[in-house]
């Protein structure tokens, strides 16, 4: 990122990318930068395939050389933004709202980057309010037994250790009949609070998927329910990397899990419901360097493919509507002079006779 | 000059087919295109500086109609010229 590439690295990247020794490599990039010079220093243009154009220009402080960019060159490097287009907003988002998305975009790389530092405490968090969303439900609708249950249980099992030791056997047997009624009401609302502690699991899972996810620690034996997103406003890849991944890089996941049914990326029409792969699919890690760059990487993978599938379709539809040619064309040289061609016919002529 | 031209000047220069110069050019397009896509940027001795600099995303205001577009964000890529590229083009 933001790095400077000195000559000596480039002919070393050139040698590699063109499978050639380094010194080949150099002797190349020396004589064509040196024949680009000496073109602009006569006021020529140069047009190098894949790179742009050098042009010389003159204005009122001198002479300067302006490059125009390559239209594959422009179009590969803008590939990661080549879904977006301007759009013309609202009277109603004000300058307030914008602020707000943005820092919604930030938060959650906060948040996740707190996830990974304290894995452990999270779990247990996470534990304890489902202990404590378990408890408080029963509460709310207790049956009338349980609660004279809990209220006498209290203070007889607070009993053998405070009281002193009863006199009367009937005052025992009185004591063992209302122990037995207590373990078993107690039993009952162990069991009302178990079935009920499963139903809410059961339901949590339902209404928030997000949340699942987040918590794969705590249950991984679990199968992982499968998280959309529907793509529409302001919603696009993009958000939707930043939301489920933490950052923008991984968009070309998404587009990778939902090829098949959307080929182009650029193409995929509003209200179209995307699949989010899980982040272990593809090795997803927003806080590692090398992952972002993994991911810009197939990025560039994915647009060239998409181009290249593109490129076929439209050679298929013009292979069908193109005729053959009647007559064979000479080449440039040839029927830009006639000098030339009766040149070359002279030629063949001489053979002829010298035969 | 064209791309043509100027492969046919460098194969006859190094003394290489025209296949190989096409190769090694195809070479230097994708390396200039896999580095400036990492915003990085390529310097070369005596003819200047190609990067990419990224422009963010912004609202623009139409001066006239007062309508706000959100602008999504771009790589443009520009050339530095050289000081030593400069000196030759105003001598010349």
């Amino acid at each position: 990122m933001r790095e400077k590439i000195a000559f000596p690295q480039l002919v070393g990247l050139v040698a590699e990318k063109a499978s050639t020794t380094e010194r080949m490599s150099e002797l190349f990039l020396q004589e064509l930068f040196a024949v680009v010079t000496q073109e602009l220093a006569q006021g020529k243009s140069v047009t190098i395939k894949g790179v742009g154009t050098f042009k010389p220009t003159k204005d009122d402080s001198g002479k300067d050389v302006v490059f125009t960019p390559d239209k594959d060159l422009a179009e590969a490097v803008n590939a990661p933004f080549a879904q977006f287009s301007p759009v013309e907003l609202c009277d109603e988002v004000t300058d307030e709202m914008l602020h707000e998305i943005d820092a919604a975009m930030e938060q959650p790389q906060e948040d996740e980057s707190q996830d990974t530092e304290s894995p452990k405490e999270n779990t247990i968090q996470s534990q304890e309010e489902q202990q404590e969303t378990v408890t408080e439900q029963p509460k709310v609708q207790p049956t009338e037994e349980a609660q004279t249950a809990q209220e006498t249980v209290a203070p007889i099992s607070s009993t053998p250790s405070q009281d002193e030791e009863p006199q009367d056997s009937e005052s025992r047997n009185y004591r063992k009949w209302l122990i037995a009624a207590a373990a078993a009401v107690t039993l009952i609302a162990v069991w009302y609070f178990f079935t009920h502690r499963s139903k809410d699991r059961s339901d949590k899972a339902i209404e928030t998927t997000q949340v699942a996810k987040n918590d794969t620690t705590t249950n991984e034996s679990k199968p992982q329910p499968v998280v959309t997103d529907t793509i529409g406003g302001n919603n696009v890849l993009f958000t939707m990397a930043q939301k489920h991944y933490g950052d923008q890089a991984f968009w070309v996941y998404i587009a990778r899990e939902n090829q098949a049914q959307y080929p182009d990326y650029r193409k995929i029409p509003s209200g179209a419901v995307l699949v989010i792969p899980p982040a272990s699919k593809y090795g997803i890690n927003s806080d590692s360097k090398q992952s972002i760059k993994n991911a810009n990487a197939e990025a560039m993978k994915l647009y060239k493919e998409v181009k290249a599938a593109n490129n076929n379709q439209q050679e298929d539809s013009t292979a069908i509507t193109k005729q053959p040619p009647k007559k064979p064309v000479f080449k440039k040289g040839y029927k830009s002079s006639k000098r030339q061609y009766h040149n070359h016919t002279s030629h063949k002529k001489y053979h002829r006779h010298s035969r | 000059m064209l791309h043509k031209e100027l492969v046919d000047k460098l194969s006859k220069s190094l003394g290489r087919n025209k296949s190989d110069i096409n190769k090694l050019l195809e070479a230097l397009g994708n390396v200039v295109v896999e580095r400036c896509s990492e915003l990085d940027s390529i310097t070369v001795p005596r003819l200047g500086t190609i990067e990419a600099v990224k422009h963010c995303e912004k609202v623009e205001t139409h001066s006239d109609t007062g309508k706000r577009t959100l602008v999504p964000p771009r790589i443009e890529m520009q050339f530095t010229t050289s000081n030593v590229l400069k000196k030759r083009l105003n001598q010349s």
